[in-house]
């Protein structure tokens, strides 16, 4: 087994870091800086979402940022403390230490190292493939579920309130807090608002203002130069970082996570299934964080490699008094949007929060507990993605029933089962097979209306057309197979599928058709499909499918009933008649059974022609005239004719501007208004376009073989190729696109297959 | 002074991809991807430190699959083409990618634009400021900027 990382060198090392240097340090040490300045107060917050105390937040900004970045794939993924996987630390661990007589700290260390042993793992054995097949509405539904758990525990830190008991549910937190409401502590709740306003509205003044940094800063200082973090205060004390556990100006992180050697037996069980839940979260997170960044990046991701990252930075982090981390959706988007280039400004963002604290934990102390929850609430509502929610509620049942299958178990389940409900409703809702595949025959009336009739009473006949209805899932794929042959009879001769009813994806439905006509050509028999949709006709594009049934047998789906279903029919009946014809004639002819693409398949016949003999203003004249009625940006060549309608050159673009340009001085190029450059251009209108047109083409003709054309392309070095008739009038072009089209065909691509991941 | 700039005419919205896709990536993203609406025929491709490394078209990988083969005198052909294209798709970007072309800053004025479109059968010019690639100026709108200051709207036609 070859590992991820197996293929490091130290000189190529060095290379790196000389280009490093010159190149991308700086861009990556201001973008560390801002993601600092937004993850510090983040990072202390999120801490508190786990009950823990804020600076372990800030260990886990540092230790597991550095580890993951290190051994990671992207660029940009900012790995950390985030909401969501904090709210499960939470509910995972705060109930133990009670039960087992463990120090809280001691039991989330073991929980961090587990999760990272299990990610490791799953990076190792290479399953980065598994998280395509979460769906994204799971992450969407327990986003939303995880905002509101986050919004209902912080109201008490908000308010200031303290509750005697420690609450199991989401409701009895609810409860409590409404039972506690008279207690509140009005002075924080005063920090609390004005943090969370400062969060929301400096951004709007400016963009680039800190939120939440100036909230923090803001509100701390009115409390300590108030004195409302004294004890004289009595009840209405604010509470502050420094009542939690201190933060201390050193760097003197390590600590053995005592329950690692050995691991107490129950107490690993019992946190096992968490653990379990918490990595494949992390992971999700951080995989569909790092692939919405790439797509705007155009990085090349390694999801194993990913997992490496992520596992080794939680392991690592359990010996530095980490909690378990993971991808941080802002902090990574802020690092690419403020122009971080490689792994190492998510380092430097790490180097910059040490330095914060050792710079400022005197001062970090003094921050009140409520305004971090201020800034919490703020985060919670946007975890709550209404425009995601609802655009998922209109996207169909299934999508639905996962999202607020998902949502909802957040809401009443221990929070690590909703990762497990969530990840299980995916999946089986991607294999069930939804209602049935249902398969009728149709068989035609005197009056030519159509009858839908079981396999089992319908009339044999040389022409069976089965009508294909409802939703198709892959599983299912199979089955169907087999029930389609189940319409064969011996006077069957050939079978005719209607799909205008069937919801399938594109993917699915191809397989059935090729294995079907696989068969149907096995036994001799011919396929020919009808009500095929549009986005259908794509993929059998695409996958080649088209041409190995052959576009005579295909029909494709009209606004008007059974119109496609009627021509099919006719085909399918001269069919027979043709064979019937054959063998009467029983004379066999060798078919010819050469399958090579050739250029008339893949030419477009929409190209800009244009006599020899004009000037080049006229040329301009047109083309510019054309190209307002064409979107796409690909340079066109004008094709010229001589007075017999036969190609005779090519002008391209290039050219054209080369000529009106050749008086252009290199003094004057940036000097000249729109006016002058002009007038300029106009003093070579009336050149004759045959001087300048290239004469030298290649022939081209429709038979010509997909190989021929590109070697001609690569001969000729342009950019496209004619194709003319026999007596050498233009009937149409090739262009590379078509040609990566014909090859795209040519080694079978099946497009949903071809698309890269990230 | 100049009115028109490579910034008023550069397309924001185009392709990246990294220099490690395959060519086999590459033409599925051609093929299938988002790209297949604009059909603009030029992509981006970003190093692996993340700065600008080039332009590709859809050219430069039909020839980058094709490489060196010819055709021999051994009919049919189109299995050994095949086989050799099959192999080549594995290459990456990296395997392909042409040498630097020129590129401009945001403020260069369509004079030199049109200067640069004459000079090669450029498919776009990228635009590049601090080192990122901004927007990529299209031949096709060099040509149609060209064609509007040139052309006189009333005199002007197939005379």
């Amino acid at each position: 087994m070859e590992l991820p990382f197996s293929s490091f060198r130290f000189d190529d090392l060095f290379n790196r870091l000389d280009h490093y240097s010159r190149f991308s340090l700086r861009a990556d040490a201001l973008s560390g800086l801002t993601v600092a300045v937004m993850g510090v107060p983040q990072a202390m917050a999120y801490a508190l979402i786990a009950g823990l105390p804020p600076v372990w937040g800030l260990y886990t900004a540092m230790v597991t940022c550095v580890v993951s970045a290190a051994l990671g794939s992207s660029s940009h993924l900012v790995t950390g403390p985030t909401n969501a996987i904090c709210m499960v630390i939470l509910s995972l661990t705060a109930h133990l230490p009670e039960k087992y007589g463990y120090s809280l700290l001691e039991i989330v260390l073991l929980l961090t190292f587990l999760t990272g042993a299990i990610q490791f793992l799953f990076g190792i054995l290479r399953l980065g493939g598994i998280i395509r097949y979460v769906s994204h509405s799971v992450v969407v539904g327990f986003t939303a579920g995880a905002g509101v758990l986050i919004a209902a525990n912080q109201l008490k830190n908000l308010l200031g309130i303290h509750f005697e008991e420690r609450p199991e549910h989401f409701y009895e937190v609810l409860k409590l807090t409404i039972l506690e409401l008279p207690h509140s502590n009005y002075y924080a709740l005063i920090l609390g608002l004005a943090t969370a306003l400062c969060v929301v509205f400096l951004p709007k003044v400016n963009a680039r203002l800190p939120g939440a940094l100036i909230g923090i800063v803001v509100s701390g200082g009115i409390a300590y130069f108030l004195g409302w973090h004294l004890p004289e205060m009595g009840a209405n004390k604010v509470e502050i970082v420094k009542d939690i556990e201190p933060i201390a100006a050193t760097l003197n992180l390590f600590h053995f996570p005592q329950l690692i050697a050995p691991p107490p037996f129950e107490l690993t069980r019992e946190l096992g299934v968490g653990a379990i839940a918490l990595a494949i979260l992390g992971l999700i997170e951080a995989a569909s964080i790092a692939r919405a960044v790439a797509a705007q990046s155009g990085q090349r991701l390694d999801f194993n490699r990913e997992f490496v990252g992520q596992g080794a930075g939680n392991i690592v982090g359990s010996f530095f008094s980490c909690f378990a981390g993971s991808g941080s959706f802002t902090r990574t988007a802020v690092c690419y949007k403020s122009g971080g280039k490689t792994r190492m400004s998510a380092v430097f963002s790490a180097l910059w929060t040490a330095t914060t604290i050792l710079l400022f934990a005197p001062i970090a102390n003094y921050i009140p507990k409520a305004s971090l929850a201020g800034i919490l609430i703020i985060v919670a509502y946007s975890m709550i993605d209404k425009r995601r929610l609802v655009i998922t509620w209109k996207s169909g049942k299934h999508s639905r029933m996962v999202l607020f299958g998902t949502l909802i178990s957040t809401l009443i389940l221990p929070l690590e089962y909703a990762v497990f409900v969530g990840v299980f409703l995916s999946i089986v809702l991607l294999l069930r097979v939804t209602g049935h595949t249902d398969l009728t025959q149709l068989v035609q009336r005197p009056d030519s209306g159509f009858d839908e009739i079981p396999f089992s009473r319908a009339p044999q006949s040389e022409v069976v057309t089965v009508n294909m209805e409802g939703d198709l899932y892959f599983a299912a794929a199979e089955d169907l197979d087999y029930e389609l042959l189940k319409c064969l009879t011996p006077k069957t001769r050939v079978v005719i599928l209607r799909m205008k009813r069937l919801r399938a994806v594109g993917s699915t439905a191809m397989a059935i058709l090729e294995h079907f006509d696989e068969i149907l050509k096995s036994k001799n028999m011919h396929l020919v499909v009808c009500g095929i949709e549009e986005s259908l006709k794509d993929v059998m594009t695409g996958s080649g499918l088209r041409r190995q049934i052959g576009e005579q047998n295909l029909f494709y789906a009209d606004n008007k009933l059974f119109q496609s279903t009627e021509l099919s029919l006719a085909r399918a009946w001269s069919i027979v008649e043709m064979e019937r014809r054959r063998n009467q004639a029983a004379s066999k002819s060798p078919i010819n059974l050469d399958t090579s693409i050739t250029v008339e398949s893949i030419l477009s016949r929409r190209i800009l022609r244009f006599g020899n003999q004009h000037q080049i203003r006229e040329a301009v004249w047109l083309i510019s005239e054309m190209m307002k009625h064409i979107k796409k940006k690909n340079a066109q060549p004008l094709f010229l004719q001589n007075t017999e309608g036969k190609l005779d050159s090519e002008l391209t673009l290039s050219v054209v501007l080369k000529t009106l340009g050749q008086n252009l001085r290199n003094e004057e190029l940036d000097a000249l208004s729109d006016e002058k450059l002009g007038k300029k251009l106009r003093e070579e209108f009336r050149i004759r376009i045959n001087t300048i047109a290239r004469k030298d083409l290649p022939k081209i003709e429709k038979s010509t073989r997909l190989e021929t054309a590109v070697c001609l392309l690569r001969e000729h070095d342009s950019h496209t190729l004619p194709v003319c008739d026999e007596d050498g009038r233009l009937i149409g072009m090739i262009a590379p696109i078509d040609l990566l089209k014909g090859l795209g065909e040519a080694l079978d691509f099946n497009p949903e297959k071809e698309m890269p991941n990230a | 002074m100049p009115d028109t700039l490579a910034r008023d005419l550069m397309t924001k919205r185009f392709l990246r991809i990294s220099t490690a896709h395959t060519l086999r990536e590459t033409m599925g993203i051609i093929l299938y991807g988002e790209q297949k609406k604009h059909d603009a025929g030029a992509i981006a491709v970003i190093d692996q430190e993340g700065d600008f490394a080039g332009i590709i078209t859809p050219q430069n990988v039909v020839l980058g699959l094709l490489n060196d083969w010819t055709p021999g005198k051994d009919d049919p052909q189109k299995d050994a083409f095949l086989k050799s294209t099959e192999t080549h798709l594995s290459k990456t970007i990296q395997d392909i990618l042409p040498p630097k072309q020129p590129s401009v800053a945001p403020d260069a004025t369509l004079a030199r634009l049109i200067k640069l479109a004459g000079e090669s059968e450029y498919e776009c010019i990228p635009v590049i400021d601090e080192g990122r690639v901004e927007g990529l100026v299209y031949q096709t709108d060099i040509f149609k900027a060209a064609a509007g200051v040139a052309l006189n709207p009333e005199t002007d036609g197939i005379g």
